[in-house]
């Protein structure tokens, strides 16, 4: 077994050990949950004191990011092609690549993320109203039981108790969960799911800070499928055998903590905060390892939303597979087929936006193309 | 009224003029050395032409220059590239049973291969232009040493039971081979046969094997080579057919251009 | 023995005297016959302009002082690498017919017409643009390529950069670190450190360039006659000598013309002139000889894959991290991943660049480019004709050295394809009158 085999080994073993003693790992415990919230108690100095948990994640993300940089920074000192650049930043916005222009399908792609947590973690309590019966497919966790919907995971991770719902249940479940993947697919990844804008936005400050990112190789997304199987087991799995997937899963710490609700944090806490400083480096990097996602992903053949490319138009200049989250390759090498929508496509769109050649690449609902490649998009913001 | 057209190709050696009826039909056919003055000679042949068959200016039609001076022949209304009028002229100088496919043009000092398809289009061309050997200079030089005509060439190689290996491509360096071959005292005929192969070989190795389908035509002043022609079939084991007036090929095709563009 | 130096100095001063006004002629007669061909418009005049001077007037690149030249040789060079270090990259790749007469003593004799050229301006030394060079960066990318890196070590410091044959993610790993090293060599002649702000201004320096040739091409793809094709190619290869911020500003006047005369309907050329796309080997001025050619024979020469010409800019660098190594990988990533060059071993990409042009430009036929001794472009012509075939596009295979002698030869090759093609659509048209 190789070096990587062995360490993608240990870390399996490490994740299942975490998740089956997840509740062992106190990171931060309330003597009584409080899964509920109110109109009122929204936006009050309870409500902040109730953060506390995201600002301890927060400020354990920040210093775990600078000692990365650091310390990769002194293994790279003796790297001296290289280190005396990696610490260059701009010290201005003067500095700054112009090309390329806004895009409209970004701008609704955000406004629909932050739309959506906003909506499930404020606008439920402040509406006052909850579609109980309503599962979405996505980590906006359901221990927040004042939100808007419900989320699937939590009968996903808890099968046997979904087994003891009544059958309407079970069938309103099944089929709101059902109806979700197959009509929107992954698009729920990359337009709606909380985890998902957490990883953007980490993303995001990290482009704004010009921090050097860790540069994904076809080996190295092969070695995180075996990760990805044992989060798909554990979720399935631990209720099973005794355990509360519940423990584990990071997206706990996000919704719930933001609504301001009494959730305590075990193992979850550990690892969100292990997510966010992954995702600060490596693009979306819980996507690629996220159960639901792969569940969802299994529809990709049927649903409505897909990745067209035009083959003659591509040049493989490999732009697409560079800016793709989740490192789909066919996207630049794929020849022959008109269809390249993959089963980890998150539908977020970056490869049509990257992409330099006209009418490439273009994701399509029901074969109308509502986002295209364009050269002038890449180069329009270059002109004096 | 009928109409009347005229071509007219200009080689470095020898101006060749042609003239064929509005039905495509050879009426005549005239050659003459170029000399210097391309232009004048090509307007001698032209009157020549007119008055042999009493054709009168209104009768005459387009006059179509092709070949090495075309451009500077005055008396023609325009000019074409040699490869389309040896194409077009394979129309009416073919024979009956030949399938378009290839024709390899032995001109005096040039050889083309010309590849058309099913409708007479051309597909694709290749050309010796740099080297003599190949092309009837080659014929003209071996035959003046072995102290015959040009005519004479190919009935002589017919005779031949053992032709011998001519090795040298270039045609300078083939000139003392046969005269060593002379001096050995090989049979004139053999030599002959084998400086046929030589130059089918030549030519053959111009030719591009993907361009199958289709007969093999030739054209041209080498076309009247009863020993070329044997030569080839030989090489290229198959049947190769003779245009009609073969000279004159390029010309028919300039005048049937002009024809078509009334 | 000092007396039969200076004769034999004497001797020398005479023979470079005259290899500079002969090769001055030679530029001069290509210039007068683009001019000749008609169709010229005023804001080209900067870049045939750029041009003289390089060649006729035999004067360096137009540069502040202070700005040293860095000689390239291939396009898997980034440019703007050197820009960001200070310095100004100049395309050196020959195409002059004089300097290919003297290295064809100097090279092998079956060595490729552009790389004698380069060993001919070097014997020489007559030309500013190579001689002022402070650091000259050859790709190791085809066989020449690899000896003339050798051999013109005799004079300049070279560089040689790595290019890999094949283009996985290891391949642009170790590319990327070679592009580190490049930048260090530049720095250290320059003496200017790269900045993260250097490198950005870099890329929108290259970028504004590229954002007037992605301009200029779909000008040329929506409305066909605009101009020559020739005078298209003359207008990109002055790129070569030209800051990539010059060159833009001087191609949107040409485009914002361009862009009047289409709504004006002002075209050189009728409309049913046949469509001819050229690809192959390198065509660099002045060996402007086939474009000449090909349009004098009544051709248009709408679209070009070679890598002097259209090919060699029109990928954009696309920058996905802000990052400093993110900016770099972006770089080494669009030298290597979209180039269609036939020094890869896998090459099959360039039948889809082409298939591609063929739709935008509506290509009718396609003349293979090869020049004496190019094998590598040599080896793809088999599977483009095949290609082109199956597509319905006739092509034919132009062999062509860095000499006047083969010309005729050449233009009746032309004539004649150009003619296959007039009869494709239809009967002839007259030629004269």
């Amino acid at each position: 077994m190789n070096k990587k085999g062995l360490v993608t080994a240990i870390v399996c073993t490490l994740m299942v050990f975490a998740a089956y003693f997840a509740w062992q790992f106190v990171f931060f415990d309330y003597e009584t949950n409080v899964y509920t919230t109110t109109a009122e108690q929204l936006f009050t100095i309870d409500h902040l004191t109730k953060l506390v948990p995201l600002l301890i994640i927060g400020l354990l993300t920040a210093i775990g990011i600078v000692a990365c940089i650091v310390v990769r920074n002194h293994l790279m000192r003796r790297d001296t092609l290289r280190s005396p650049y990696a610490t260059r930043r701009a010290p201005s916005s003067n500095g700054r690549v112009r090309g390329r222009r806004v895009s409209a399908f970004m701008v609704v792609r955000w406004i629909c993320m932050v739309g959506f947590f906003a909506l499930m973690v404020f606008g439920g309590v402040l509406l006052g109203v909850r579609y109980a019966w309503i599962s979405i497919p996505v980590l906006s966790c359901p221990a927040n039981m004042s939100q808007l919907t419900e989320a699937s995971c939590y009968y996903l991770a808890h099968l046997e108790e979904l087994a003891s719902l009544p059958l309407m249940g079970i069938m309103v479940f099944v089929a709101s969960t059902l109806g979700f993947v197959l009509v929107l697919g992954r698009v729920l990844c990359g337009f709606v799911c909380p985890m998902g804008l957490v990883q953007d936005v980490m993303h995001k400050i990290r482009q704004a800070t010009k921090v050097e990112g860790i540069a994904m190789t076809e080996r190295m997304y092969q070695a995180l499928v075996p990760i990805r199987w044992v989060m798909l087991l554990l979720m399935i799995g631990l209720s099973f055998v005794g355990g509360n997937f519940c423990n584990f899963c990071p997206a706990i710490a996000l919704t719930p903590v933001a609504a301001g609700l009494s959730v305590s944090l075990y193992a979850s806490g550990f690892l969100m905060v292990f997510v966010l400083i992954a995702s600060f480096f490596k693009r979306r990097f819980f996507c690629t390892i996220c159960p639901l996602g792969y569940l969802m992903g299994l529809a990709h053949r049927v649903q409505p939303f897909r990745i067209k490319k035009d083959c003659t138009a591509c040049t493989e200049c490999g732009a697409c597979y560079e800016a793709c989250p989740m490192g789909i390759k066919q996207l630049y090498t794929e020849r022959e087929q008109t269809d390249v929508t993959d089963i980890s496509c998150i539908m977020c769109g970056e490869c049509v936006r990257c992409c330099p050649e006209d009418c490439a690449l273009s994701l399509t609902l029901f074969g109308k193309d509502i986002y295209v490649s364009k050269r002038s998009r890449v180069v329009e913001g270059y002109r004096r | 009224m009928k109409r009347y057209y005229i071509g007219l190709d200009g080689g470095s050696t020898y101006l060749k003029a042609a003239m064929i009826d509005e039905r495509g039909n050879v009426i005549d056919t005239m050659v003459r050395n170029t000399g210097i003055d391309n232009s004048g000679t090509a307007t001698a042949l032209v009157d020549t032409l007119c008055q042999r068959s009493q054709i009168t200016d209104r009768q005459l039609g387009y006059i179509m220059a092709t070949g090495y001076s075309r451009k500077v022949l005055d008396v023609a209304d325009d000019d074409i590239s040699e490869i389309t009028a040896h194409a077009y002229g394979v129309r009416i100088t073919a024979p009956p049973q030949w399938r378009p496919g290839m024709i390899v043009d032995v001109g005096g000092q040039d050889s083309k291969i010309i590849y058309l398809d099913a409708n007479y289009t051309v597909k694709n061309f290749s050309m010796n232009d740099k080297c003599a050997a190949g092309t009837g200079k080659f014929m003209e030089v071996i035959a003046q040493i072995l102290e015959t005509t040009i005519d004479q060439v190919g009935p002589l190689s017919l005779q031949s039971t053992d032709p011998c290996d001519i090795n040298s491509t270039c045609v300078v360096f083939a000139q003392s081979e046969v005269i060593s071959l002379v001096a050995r005292k090989y049979d004139r005929r053999d030599i002959l046969a084998g400086m046929h192969l030589s130059m089918a070989r030549r030519i053959i190795k111009m030719m591009r094997k993907s361009e199958k389908g289709g007969d093999v035509l030739m054209s041209g002043g080498g076309a009247l080579n009863v020993g070329l022609r044997q030569a080839f079939e030989e090489e290229l084991m198959q049947d190769v057919y003779v245009a009609a007036h073969p000279q004159f090929n390029g010309a028919i095709g300039a005048a049937l251009i002009g024809c078509e563009r009334g | 023995m000092a007396y039969a130096d200076a004769i034999q100095e004497q001797r020398e001063q005479r023979r470079r005297q005259r290899f500079a006004t002969k090769s001055m002629h030679m530029t001069q007669k290509y210039l007068h016959r683009m001019r000749d061909l008609g169709g010229t418009l005023e804001q080209m005049e900067p870049f045939f302009n750029a041009l003289e001077r390089i060649y006729v007037q035999g004067l360096d690149v137009e540069r502040p002082r202070s700005t040293k030249t860095v000689g390239t040789y291939c396009v898997q060079v980034p440019q703007e690498l050197i820009y960001a270090a200070g310095a100004r990259p100049v395309k050196l790749c020959s195409g002059h017919y004089t300097a290919f007469s003297i290295g064809d003593d100097v090279v092998a004799r079956d060595a490729c017409p552009l790389v004698k050229a380069i060993a001919g301006f070097e014997h020489m030394g007559t030309l500013p643009l190579y001689e002022n060079c402070s650091l000259m960066v050859v790709p190791i990318t085809c066989d020449c390529k690899k000896r003339i890196a050798g051999l013109i070590k005799e004079k300049w410091p070279v560089h040689p950069l790595y290019v890999p044959a094949n283009r996985e993610d290891e391949d642009i790993e170790h590319y990327l670190d070679d592009l580190y090293q490049l930048m260090h060599m530049v720095s250290h002649v320059t003496g200017q450190d790269v900045t993260y702000e250097s490198l950005a201004n870099a890329l929108n320096l290259t970028g504004y360039a590229q954002y007037e040739l992605s301009r200029f091409l779909r000008i040329k793809r929506t409305t066909p006659n605009l101009l020559y094709g020739t005078h298209a190619m003359a207008v990109m290869n002055a790129s070569s000598y030209l800051d990539a911020g010059v060159w833009a500003s001087a191609m949107g006047a040409l485009n914002d013309e361009l862009e009047r005369r289409a709504r004006a309907n002002e075209l050189v050329s009728r409309k049913d002139l046949p469509r001819i796309m050229l690809t192959g080997s390198p065509i660099v001025f002045p060996n402007l000889k086939i474009p000449l050619l090909i349009e004098e024979a009544g051709g248009m020469v709408v679209a070009d894959e070679t890598c002097m010409g259209e090919r060699g800019m029109s990928d954009p660098v696309v920058p996905v991290d802000a990052s400093f190594d993110g900016l770099m990988r972006s770089l080494a990533i669009r030298s290597l991943r979209p180039c269609p060059c036939p020094t890869f071993a896998d090459n099959s990409q360039r039948i889809y660049r082409l298939r591609q042009m063929v739709r935008d430009y509506h290509v009718e036929g396609v003349i293979y480019h090869v020049l004496r001794g190019c094998l590598v472009y040599d080896y793809e012509f088999r599977l483009v004709e095949e290609e082109l075939e199956s597509m319905g596009i006739p092509v034919i295979r132009l062999e062509s050295d860095y000499t006047d002698q083969d010309v005729e030869q050449l233009r009746i090759r032309s004539e004649a394809f150009v003619e296959t093609i007039k009869l494709k659509k239809g009967p002839l048209k007259a030629n004269r009158g």
